[in-house]
Formats: structure tokens, sequence, C-alpha cells
């Protein structure tokens, strides 16, 4: 009787366990989108060019105009499309955005971690629209890549809520405003 | 046992682990640099462990609730420190979490205070007018550089921007502005970069302080200063630092195609940029920290819940656990008292504790497994009784003195004729009037047994199915002492049918052969002398005395003659002839009988009805065919009365009691036999026939034992005999001879 107790306690566990993650996973709808990209071969360094519309909801305006910064991840990946099995993933990268009000000079500065470059935006539409032209961003140097075929690249923008400050998080967690992502943007890779 | 201790090891690890958790997560709140990242994660799985440990708890709640209403033992005293052990727990717990609650609201809110946001709102407003003052100053400083360069270029060709747009210009150095003039204006203006832009974005000239390349104003700015509104702004660099952007339309010749701006970057002294920069940071600090109030306070109450929501489940569930570790050897011990009470001797309990209470368990199992011991020592006795018992030729019935049958031996069982097997617990009477053969018991041993002799015989005859038997009963009464706890009867059972009729057979012999011996020999001189009175004197006499001498030696010789077949009978009966065996098909043999007795009474009706498939008897076929006359005789002269008399003759092979039997029934129709005649009816003389010797059924039942059967006859319940006869069935004639 106690073992079954147990053992239905066990299997209860892991069914409100996996209920959250779905719960959480269906919560995180899309709210950026991709609308074009392309790769780009110079030098033997792979860059790539995208637009994306990013929109963001009431909540996270409200914590940038209190000057909370946000951060965004552009995640790429080059993999390797397969027939009969999933695609292999051959090299992922990940460019960091972070986007902050200026109090002084009432501006929104974006700027890209990794290359350090910035960009001042006298509006946070301008800042989001400058974060959605993504132009130039290398990737990767071919040489890299012994093999060449069937090769794919894939993007995604998503707003970062775990860089968010801690009292923020559980609720960021919790509400579908928070949760901004792009769908996975796939695109075959011609060399 | 192991299992529980299991589930007990894993709940304590989750609480330890809970524990871990919370300790981490209350770190990530204070520190989020270090924990941050892990803060949702430790959110999610403290949730989940204080819902599987509210979960166990309902379970152990829900178990308890089951254990109440079936008032099992230990329930209530583990409801009890259930809810002593929750309260101890609970109370000072929720007190402390509401002050906190309340301390930690009011604690937070108190670093806000309305004077440092106002203080921290005027600097900045401050330092925004400062600035302001300055930037406006730098955009004069621009306006009247443009004014300068707009004259130059009206001027002197120095400054002729529109020859500077065509190709040709490049490979012509006059046109190309004087950059050192530029220089000299952005050095005397204090300025970081200074560029002359045409309306489309090319850039014309420019002077930069360091080579870097020259900042470019973004195209909302261009097409502002191309409708000619100067463009002014304070923006943060790389580094930090403020600078202003300016840009200014040019006003140059008005025929020219083309119009520029002059673009122009200041930077602020470094000792108002690190005011400014103090001032940023710490009002973008206040103002972070003063909207993030509310999500801290609701962070901090959210762990604090959690916190309390684990200290209450935790306690609950070692109320639980700590109840149940007290309650259990308790429980222990009603279960096995209650085992006990069932007869259950086996049950041992586990001592859990050395205290007073594994004292108490110990002695309870040493008390069981001496009983157990004792148990098993008085069963070993009762087997070794029943095998005893079992084994005796003699049956033997033990009563209580409720008449209550204890012991019956399968000896008593075979030699009562019981069909079923198992009457213990039922009374003497049941078993007597139960089984319509044993019916006669109930008049002559039932009252012997009631009046409670000490010692008493008694013999009976009972009609069991394979005939009469005679038995004696002898009861002898068990006083109570300590071994026997009540008053009892054993009545030992005797089956002596074989020696009464070995007797009996004796005796009839012995008269047979003394008649045979005595009467026989007298007899032919009797006739003989009679036969020469006759023949002497019967013409000598005169007619009427000769008359009356032919009557009487006539009735003489008639008479002799009688005395002499009946003394033939006796002889036959009293001979013990060989018995010549050999394989007779039996329906072959009856159908031979039944033939001729058809003929001779042809009103009669007689069937035959053979089983098929029924194996070769090994019998002597004279002797059977005697038994068989007689008795068809005996039953055809029954039903003579009635004008059609109806006979059935079946051979069958039937099992009884583990043994294969041929069964012959021979039943008719007849006047049947009165029911006094029936015990004694295979006696010699016993009959109800005016007319035969009587020896007719004694020689049928001395052919059947002969052949090791058993014949029984009884009174069909409508009209008429019924007899039966059963021999074995014997494989072959060895066998049989092993077995005579």
């Amino acid at each position: 009787m106690r073992t079954h107790i147990y053992r239905f306690l066990a299997i209860l566990s892991i069914s409100i366990s996996s209920a959250t993650l779905f719960a959480h996973s269906a919560i995180a709808a899309p709210d950026i989108k991709i609308l074009s990209s392309e790769s780009r071969l110079s030098n033997n360094i792979l860059s790539i060019n995208a637009d994306a519309e990013v929109d963001l909801a009431k909540d996270p305006i409200e914590a940038l105009e209190s000057g909370v910064p946000l951060f965004f991840d552009l995640h790429i990946e080059i993999l390797r499309n397969r027939k009969y099995m999933w695609d292999r993933d051959l090299f992922k990268t990940k460019y960091t955005y972070s986007l902050q009000r200026h109090t002084l000079s009432k501006k929104y500065v974006l700027k890209n971690l990794i290359t350090d470059t910035q960009g001042v935006h006298d509006s946070i539409t301008a800042a989001l629209q400058n974060l959605g032209q993504i132009r130039k961003l290398a990737v990767i140097d071919l040489e890299e890549l012994t093999n060449r075929k069937n090769l794919v690249i894939a993007i995604q923008l998503e707003l970062k809520i775990s860089a968010l400050p801690a009292p923020m998080m559980p609720l960021a967690y919790i509400s579908p405003q928070w949760h901004i992502s792009s769908k996975k943007h796939k695109w075959k890779l011609d060399l | 046992m192991r299992i529980r201790n299991t589930a007990s090891f894993l709940v304590t690890l989750l609480i330890i682990s809970l524990l871990g958790s919370l300790i981490l997560m209350s770190g990530a709140i204070q520190n989020s640099s270090q924990f941050g990242a892990l803060y949702p994660s430790l959110l999610l799985s403290n949730s989940i462990g204080i819902l599987v440990l509210m979960i166990l708890i309902g379970a152990n709640i829900f178990t308890l609730l089951k254990q109440l209403k079936a008032k099992e033992a230990g329930a209530r005293l583990t409801l009890r420190m259930v809810i002593i052990f929750t309260v101890l727990a609970v109370v000072p717990v929720t007190i402390v979490y509401s002050f906190s609650l309340d301390f930690l609201k009011k604690g937070v809110d108190s670093w806000f205070d309305l004077q440092v946001s106002d203080a921290l709102s005027d600097s900045l407003e401050l330092s925004r007018e400062s600035l302001e003052l300055r930037t406006r100053q730098l955009l004069r400083q621009t306006e009247k550089m443009a004014e300068e360069m707009s004259r130059q270029s009206a001027e002197s060709s120095a400054l002729n921007l529109d020859a500077l747009k065509s190709p040709s210009a490049l490979l012509n150095p006059q046109h190309i502005p004087n950059p050192s003039r530029l220089d000299q204006m952005r050095s005397q203006n204090g300025a970081e970069e200074l560029i002359i832009m045409s309306g489309d974005a090319l850039v014309i000239s420019s002077s930069e302080k360091s080579d870097l390349v020259p900042s470019l104003p973004s195209e909302s700015i261009q097409s502002q200063v191309m409708q000619g509104q100067s463009y002014i702004g304070l923006n943060p660099s790389q580094s930090g630092d403020l600078f202003v952007r300016i840009a200014v339309k040019l006003n140059v010749n008005q025929n020219s195609p083309s119009q520029y701006f002059l673009h122009a970057i200041y930077p602020f002294p470094s000792r108002i940029n690190i005011l400014t920069d103090r001032v940023e940071i710490a009002y973008a600090e206040y103002n972070e920290l003063s909207y993030l109030r509310e999500k801290l306070t609701l962070s901090f109450a959210m762990t604090l819940t959690l916190v309390l929501l684990f200290s209450i489940a935790a306690a609950v569930w070692a109320a639980f656990y700590s109840a149940r570790r007290i309650s259990a050897p308790i429980r222990d011990l009603a279960a096995g008292t209650a085992a006990i009470a069932r007869g259950d001797y086996t049950k041992s309990l586990p001592v859990q504790s050395n205290d007073e209470i594994g004292f108490l368990v110990s002695s309870f199992n040493s008390m069981t497994n001496r009983i157990a011991r004792a148990r098993n020592q008085v069963e070993m006795q009762r087997e070794y009784l029943d095998t005893l018992l079992s084994q005796l030729s003699s049956g033997v019935m033990a009563l209580t003195n409720e008449n209550i049958i204890t012991t019956l031996n399968p000896a008593a069982v075979k030699l009562l004729d019981l069909q079923q097997v198992d009457y213990k617990g039922g009374t003497i009477e049941s078993l007597c009037r139960n089984n319509t053969h044993l019916n006669i018991l109930e008049k002559e041993l039932i009252p012997l047994i009631s009046d409670r002799c000490e010692d008493w015989q008694t013999q009976s005859t009972i009609l069991a199915a394979d005939g009469s038997r005679e038995l004696i009963f002898k009861g002898t009464k068990l006083k109570s002492d300590e071994r026997v706890p009540q008053d009892s009867l054993v009545i030992v059972v005797e089956d002596v049918t074989a020696i009464i009729q070995g007797q009996r057979d004796a005796a009839w012999s012995e008269v047979a052969r003394r008649l045979a011996h005595e009467i026989k020999n007298p007899l032919t001189p009797i006739q003989l002398a009679t036969e020469r009175l006759r023949l002497k004197y019967l013409t000598k006499l005169e007619e009427t005395d000769s008359k009356l001498l032919e009557h009487l030696t006539r009735t003489i010789i008639q008479q002799v003659e009688t005395m002499k077949t009946m003394v033939n009978s006796f002889s036959e009966y009293a001979n013990v002839p060989v018995i010549r065996r050999e394989e007779v098909d039996l329906g072959h043999l009856i159908e031979d009988i039944l033939d001729f007795f058809k003929t001779a009474y042809p009103k009669a009706t007689i069937e035959l009805e053979i089983m098929k498939g029924i194996p070769q008897m090994h019998a002597d076929p004279l002797r059977l065919r005697q038994v068989f006359n007689n008795l068809i005789k005996n039953a055809l002269e029954a039903t003579s009365e009635i004008d059609r008399g109806h006979i059935i003759v079946s051979v069958r092979a039937v099992e009884y009691i583990q043994s294969n039997y041929f069964e012959i029934l021979i039943a008719d129709d007849g006047t049947g036999i009165p029911d006094d005649l029936i015990p004694s009816i295979f006696e010699p003389y016993v009959t109800n026939k005016n007319k035969g010797s009587g020896l007719g059924l004694a020689i049928v039942k001395k052919i059947v034992e002969e052949h090791h059967g058993v014949v029984s006859l009884k009174n069909k319940t409508d009209q008429g005999v019924l007899v039966t006869m059963r021999f074995p069935i014997i494989e072959s004639i060895s066998a049989l001879e092993v077995t005579a």
C-alpha cells in the first residue's frame, strides 16, 4: 500500500514538473519576428544580415524606462542538414545586446557586448528598430568547417530573462509579457 | 520495513535538498550576481519539492483517516501526537512569518526616502539645466562657424563646396577646402570633430582631434537639419562620457544646386563629466531600486512564504514520522495480540528500540515463541494420535459432554458405512438421524451415551450397503482432569459380523452334518421296511385293510422321500465344495439362465440390462448359475401372484470406496418381504414362502461370499424387492488366489 503511494507520488511529481515546463514553453510565444535574412561570404568569413521586428510589451518598457537594462541574445547556429536524422550542430555562437536608458541625456543606448559597439537612440522605437537591423555580423571563419555540404544557418533573437535583476525574475518567468523570443529562423547556406 | 526506511530516507533527503535550495534562493535574492541565474530553477524546484511534501502529508492524512475509520490500533495515539507536534511547530513559525513579512515591507519602504528622491531628481534636473546652458552656448558657436563658412563660401573659392561634388574636383586641389582653416575653427571652438556634409550624406570636409573615424550623424538628424532646424543633442559616448552633437545648416551660394550642413561634436570638460556621471549613476540606481522595490518585497515575501511552507510541511511530516515511530510498537503489539487471539502464534514483532516498549515487545515475542513451541508439540502429538487411530482396524469415536463428535477415525467411518467423511463437530444424534441405516443406533446407542455410564457395551446390527453388519460398541467415560478439560466419551466400534457369521455357519453346518448322519441313515431302513411291508401284506389283506395299508405306506414313503430331500439340501448347504474358477462372461451366463425362465414363465416380463465393456469374471460358472437360478426363481415366485410380473436384471461395473466391482441388481415388482425378516433373510429357514426349504437365499449368500462378494436385499420403495450383489473385479485368477 505504502509502496503504491510513493510510486503514485513520484509519478505525480514528474507530471507536475513536466506540466510546469510545458506551460513555461507554451507561454513563451514569439514576439520577435525575423522578416528576412541572408548570409555573405567575404575573405572566407561568413557574415549575416537580417531584419527583425522587435516588439516589447508594457512591463519591459516600464522596466527600461525605470533604468533596468534589458539584454537580448542573438543565437546563431550552423547545422548540417541530414536526411534521415535530426540536424547536427556544427557551430554555435551568441551575440548579446544591452538596451539601457540614459537618464540624463534621455537617450536609449543599444550596445553589442561582444563587439563593444553602441548606438544612441532618441526613442525606444528607434533603438528596437536598430536592434532588429543586423548588419554584417561575422559568424565564423569557414576554414573551421571541413565539410561544407548541406549546411543550414539558424538564428534566434530573444530577451534574456535570466539577466534581469533577481527580484524581477520570478514574476518575469511567470508573466508572458517577458517571454519575448523569435522562432528559430533557418535558411540554407549556399557556399 | 526496508521500504519504509528507504521512503523515510528519501523524504529526509528531499527536506535537506529543499533547505539547501532555499538557502541558495535567499542568496540569489541578496546577491543576484552569484546566484541570480539559479533563481528560477531554485524557485521551481522548491515549489515542486514543497508540493511533493504536501502531497506526502496528504497521503499520510488519508492513511491516518482510514486507520481511524477502521479503528486500527495506534491510530488515535498517532492523531493526538500529530496534532500536538503540528500545533507546536506551526503556531510559532506562523507568528514569526507574519511579523517578518511586516518588518520586511516596512524595512524596504524605509529605504526609499521621499527627500532623497526629490534631491536626486533635483540634482538630475540641475545637471540637465547646466548641460543645456553649455549646449546652447556651443550651438551659438557652431552657428557662428556656419555663418563664417557660408560667408567665406560666398567670397572665396576656398569653400567652393559644389566644385568638390564633381568627380574632377578630387583631382583639382584648388577646390579642396582649406583643412587648416577647419582645424583652426575646431581648435578655436573646442570641438572634437567638425564635419561639413552634403544633404545627400557625403562628407565634404572634416577635422578631428583624434585620428579615429568621424562619428557621422544619423539620417534623422540629417533630414532635420536639411529642413532648416538645427540639431542639438546630448549623447553618451562609448566610454560613458557625455558629448554634444550639433548640426547646423550652411547657407552657401543660393545658386548652388546642393545644400550642406556643419556637424560638430563637443566634449564636456572631464570635471563636468565626472559629476554628471555620478549624478546619472546615482539617479539611475535609485530609480531602478525604486522600481524594483515592489518586486523585491514580493521576492522576499515569496521566499519567506516558501520557507514558511517548507517549515510547516517539514514539521508536519516530521510529526507524522515521529508519531508513527512512537506508536508503531504499540500498533505492532496490538496486531500481535489480535493474531494470538486468532490462533496465529507465529507472529514475531520487530524490536525497534531498547526502551521499555522494546522490552515489552521482546517479552511478547518470547511469550509467542513459547506458545508456538507448546502448540507444535500438541500438534505433533495430535498428528501421532491421528495416525495411530487411522491405522486401527477398530473404529474409534470421541464425544464431548454435549455428544459432539470430536474424533472419528477412518475405520469408524468404514464400519458405520458413512458416505460423508467429515462428521466432526456434529452430534452423534444427527449422525444417526442423517444416515438411514444408522437409525437403529438412535434407539440402542443414544440412551447408553446419555446415561453417562462409566463403561458399557452393546451390540447392534446395521444394514450397510454391502449387507448387514454386527457391530459391538464399547463406551468408556473419560473424566475431566488437567489434561482433559471436560468429561468425554470414547466409543470403540468392532465389526463382529464375520465372527458371528462364521460361528453361525459352523453351527448350521454341524446341524446339517448331524441331520445327514442321524436322520438320513435311519430313513433308508424305514423306507425299505415300509416297502417290504407293503409288498408282503398288501395282497394278503382284505380290500379295506389293503387300502389302508397302501395309504399309510405311501404316506411313510413320501415323507421319507421328503425328509431325504431335506437332508440332502442340508448336506449341500453344509458341504464346502471346491470352487473351479474360470473366465465367465457374466452377461452371457445370465442371458442363458433368463432364456430358460422366459420359456418356463411366459407371462412374466424379464428384462436384462448389461453395461457395455464389462470385463470377464473369474468365477465358478456352475455355482453362479445356482445363485441366479435361486434369485430369479424367488423373484418369479414373488410375482406369480400378480398376473404379469416384471423382473429387471441389471449388470454393470461400479467403483465403490476406490475399488471396482461387478454390481448385479435383480428387481421385481412382487409382494416384497416383511421388514422384520429382512435383517435375517439370508439365514437358513428364514422365509416368507409356504413352500421351499428356506435354504435358497442362505445358499446364495454362501456362494456369493465364496466369490468374495456381498449380497444384500431390501424392499423397494414402490413395490417388490431389490437384491444387490457385488463381486470384486479381479484382473486374473492368480491375483484372486493371492487375495484369497
